[in-house]
């Protein structure tokens, strides 16, 4: 825990909250009616004024920031959960007579179905679909459902424009499409949506099934779900995305990040915006309240929302290290409440260089930081990894001479795509092996397109300048 | 006397008990009064079918679990020591990521 000691000697130390009950029947902070909760550090509301700070909070965060222009088109991406739901009630509310001044932005609605992981029937993903689609139905705004398997078939962005214009039988360019959304009529129940085929959610089971850890597991879940959304909206010529990540859900995003490898992206995983994907915009703005916020006003405004289980769902506490440090900051913030606040700002304090030129991680487009000079660290760790593992990398195919060749061809392949990937996409995707080329057309594609890069600037380095002589 | 409550499950805490969010329960009868921190170790019991350490920590609920009494935080009402009365509403909500 960081310490200071002041000029007289005495020292700083967290609140801690004392354990003793809280006197019961106390009184709003704003008003004088009854408190009904206790929110920020030890502040009750009543039921009105704790209404006027939810809303002040979301309508703050998005006025300060001024990223969203009257008039514009924004995406929401709303997954039924707690959070998503006030976010979308949140907006129905600005955007409604009630409010003081009305939101200006023009909402679209999406939802990523992700059941095609979790072990349920058909008929269990399309009940869950159904009230999904019946939220996002009476909140009146265009809804569009599209669902995770998608980014099998989906290519790579603009950027890979290269390999489109490529002939069509190139590996890479075969069965790319852009991915499907399937809009919501109003008079829909859900089932006129096709769920995707077995064949497909069978694929996309094993691409994540195949990584043993489920912290990896979530991770390459999270990665593909927002490359998803962001493909998405470039499909629709929308440029913001907004996700309803709460301040809670960002303190322990922050630690977890850290701990899993992507410590160089936490501004980007957890800031008010991440610019990462080039055009196309993530916006948090409800990160400012804290996830016993959103739920209570959930509950006080009986605003629905769906609970769909994640792949974690109850495992043991240590199951991830998402899981594990969600229970370490949950305890710490019962005791000291605030907690959550310190790591977000804490977290706020850092930033990136410009990322515009440098090369991306051809799965999750954060700023590369693999391409290390020779005495890094990572080299490093990437050295002693080789001396100690007994990998049998050198492993001999026991067919015929054409296979011994193929082999190495993918193997050169292989290599090129693990180093077109970012330390946290590494660590997840680490015991892949052999089987990279199962994954996703899209980071394909991205990774032979930053391959012909490297290739062409290593061609043509002679005749260029040298960006630190210049 | 037994007493009459409703106990709601939500966020993902159904999960721990068959997926059934309302339960309309009837406590047994008992000499003192009941208390919160009596109806969780009577939940752990006699509800809780899977996990019951995804629910409840030492002889408290788990952190990020927020219990609701009659529409109230319970931080406002003496969280454990507080007096179940009759046709109480008591309401668990997960906030926790995944339940």
């Amino acid at each position: 825990m960081c310490e200071a000691i002041t000029e007289d000697g005495i020292e700083n130390q967290p609140v801690k909250l004392a354990k003793t009950v809280r006197e019961t029947g106390q009184k709003c902070v704003k008003c004088d009616n009854p408190g009904i909760l206790i929110t920020r550090i030890d502040d009750s509301f009543c039921k009105d004024c704790f209404q006027i700070y939810v809303i002040h909070k979301f309508r703050a965060a998005i006025g300060k920031t001024k990223l969203i222009r009257c008039g514009e088109q924004v995406i929401v991406a709303f997954s039924g959960g707690a959070n998503s739901a006030a976010l979308l009630h949140l907006i129905e509310h600005g955007k409604s007579e009630r409010a003081h001044r009305k939101l200006r932005f023009v909402p679209t609605l999406i939802h990523v179905d992700e059941c095609g992981i979790l072990d349920i029937t058909p008929d269990e993903r399309k009940a869950n679909r159904c009230q999904v689609i019946d939220l996002m139905k009476a909140s009146g705004f265009p809804a569009y459902l599209t669902c995770l398997e998608q980014v099998l078939v989906m290519g790579g962005d603009e950027t890979s424009s290269s390999v489109k214009h490529q002939p069509t039988d190139h590996p890479l360019a075969r069965d790319v499409t852009e991915p499907q959304v399937w809009m919501v009529k109003p008079d829909s129940d859900g089932t006129d949506m096709p769920l995707p085929s077995t064949s497909q959610t069978e694929r996309l089971k094993t691409l994540v099934n195949k990584i043993a850890s489920l912290t990896g597991a979530q991770d390459l879940v999270r990665q593909l779900r927002n490359q998803l959304l962001v493909a998405t909206a470039r499909n629709l010529c929308i440029t913001k995305v907004l996700t309803a990540e709460s301040s809670t859900r960002m303190a322990v995003e922050i630690l977890a990040d850290v701990a899993q490898g992507r410590g160089s992206q936490v501004s980007l995983n957890t800031g008010f915006s991440d610019t990462r994907n080039g055009d196309v915009m993530i916006i948090r703005p409800v990160r400012d309240l804290n996830s016993k916020d959103l739920a209570m006003f959930n509950k006080l405004f009986n605003v629905k929302s769906v609970f769909i289980p994640t792949k974690a769902s109850k495992t043991s506490l240590s199951s991830t290290i998402e899981k594990l440090t969600e229970t370490f900051v949950m305890g710490l913030q019962a005791d000291f409440p605030s907690t959550v606040s310190n790591i977000k700002r804490t977290s706020e304090k850092l930033g990136l260089a410009n990322t515009e030129t440098c090369p991306k991680c051809c799965l999750c487009m954060s700023p590369l930081d693999t391409r290390t000079g020779p005495s890094s660290a990572l080299k490093a760790i990437e050295f002693s990894q080789k001396m100690s593992r007994s990998h049998p990398t050198e492993k001999k195919p026991t067919g015929g001479g054409d296979n011994c060749c193929r082999d190495k061809g993918d193997n050169s392949f292989q290599n090129n795509l693990m180093d077109c990937l970012c330390y946290g996409c590494r660590l997840s995707l680490h015991n892949y092996g052999d089987d990279l080329r199962r994954l996703p057309t899209f980071v394909r594609q991205r990774a032979v397109h930053m391959t012909q890069l490297d290739d062409i600037k290593q061609h043509i380095s002679d005749f260029l300048l040298d960006e630190d002589n210049r | 006397m037994t007493l009459r409550i409703t106990v709601e499950f939500s966020g993902g805490a159904e999960l721990l008990c068959r997926n059934v969010k309302k339960h309309s329960l009837t406590l047994p009868k008992k000499e003192e009064t009941w208390l919160i921190r009596n109806l969780l170790k009577w939940l752990q019991e006699n509800i809780i079918k899977e996990r019951p350490e995804l629910f409840i920590q030492g002889d408290t609920v788990r952190p990020g679990i927020l219990v609701l009494i009659n529409d109230a935080d319970w931080e406002l009402m003496g969280e454990l020591d507080y007096e179940i009365q009759e046709n109480d509403r008591v309401i668990f909500i997960s906030t926790l990521h995944g339940g």
